[in-house]
């Protein structure tokens, strides 16, 4: 039935399988065609509705990027010169570019070790 | 729309060659998984709610949420019992929607109750259908799914989430309801 297989049926009551399977025999599905179409027609719409979702958040996004970006690059700048102005030169060596490079060695290091 | 499949192409493919390219984001051949599997998937809703308008709402919605989530399948061969459990879960939703949750004993000591009186129609000739609308829907899901989809007791218990005790249960009690009521055949 259904395109699936027979299997043991666990001690199913025959009888009532009987009646199971000619129950679905005599009522055939109407309008499969249509059935088919409404659905195709419901995923169109469903694939519409996710595009705009996607672009309405992409454009969320850029807004937010575009009234955020101004505020982040003067902190960033704040956030920069209030270090140049308090750290001290052996504070500022470990900040360096080479600093960095060797922290992320000696991390490397450590995770592959085991 | 990797590896969309001509039209004649669709009609003579496998089912796992479709399910592969639906997986890969191909409508066109998911539209044709839809057209083979409607049938068992609706006569299945048909068979829960005797509603052919509602048994069509709820395919339709088994089949969309199928195509939203067909990407999390990770066999193409395991496409046909995952989307019959979808449409069990979209029973079990419609279900639960409509009334309260009731535990398992207290609805089969109510079909109890209910076996243990005479049937309303006895002697009359019911058609099955009639018959299975009268069993409380947890007990009509298990039936349906073990006599008209040969589902294993195993197979029912993990789609509907139900223990296998209750299945079991459900399955001979509701059986037992079945030939009562259908008397003239018995």
């Amino acid at each position: 039935m259904n395109g699936h297989d027979r299997r043991d049926p666990q001690g199913l009551d025959p009888e009532l399988l009987q009646l199971f399977d000619a129950a679905s025999q005599q009522t055939p599905l109407t309008a499969p065609d249509e059935f088919v179409a409404a659905t195709l027609q419901q995923m169109r719409l469903g694939a519409r509705a996710r595009l705009i979702r996607r672009c309405v958040a992409v454009a969320v996004i850029l807004a937010l990027g575009a009234i955020l970006a101004p505020f982040i690059a003067a902190t960033t700048l704040d956030a920069v010169s209030w270090m140049m102005d308090h750290l001290t030169v052996t504070e500022m060596t470990l900040l360096s570019p080479l600093a960095c490079a060797c922290a992320a060695l000696l991390a490397w290091r450590i995770a592959h070790r085991t | 729309m990797t590896g969309a499949l001509s039209p004649s192409a669709l009609r003579g493919a496998d089912e796992l060659t479709l399910v592969a390219c639906a997986i890969a984001g191909d409508d066109s051949s998911y539209g044709e998984l839809v057209r083979r599997r409607q049938g068992p998937i609706r006569q299945l809703f048909r068979r829960l709610c005797r509603d052919p308008s509602l048994a069509d709402d709820l395919s339709q919605q088994t089949f969309l949420q199928a195509w939203r989530n067909i990407e999390t399948l990770k066999s193409p061969g395991a496409f046909g019992g995952w989307l019959r459990r979808l449409a069990v879960n979209v029973w079990l939703q419609r279900v639960r929607a409509e009334r309260p949750p009731s535990t398992s004993t207290q609805e089969l000591d109510e079909l109890s109750d209910e076996i243990a009186q005479p049937a309303p129609m006895l002697g009359e000739q019911l058609d099955l259908d009639s018959a299975l609308a009268t069993l409380p829907p947890d007990v009509r899901l298990c039936i349906t799914l073990a006599y008209a989809e040969r589902m294993s007791h195993r197979e029912i218990c993990e789609a509907t989430h139900l223990p296998l005790g209750t299945v079991k249960s459900h399955i001979t009690r509701g059986a037992a309801r079945l030939r009562q009521l259908l008397g003239a055949y018995a």
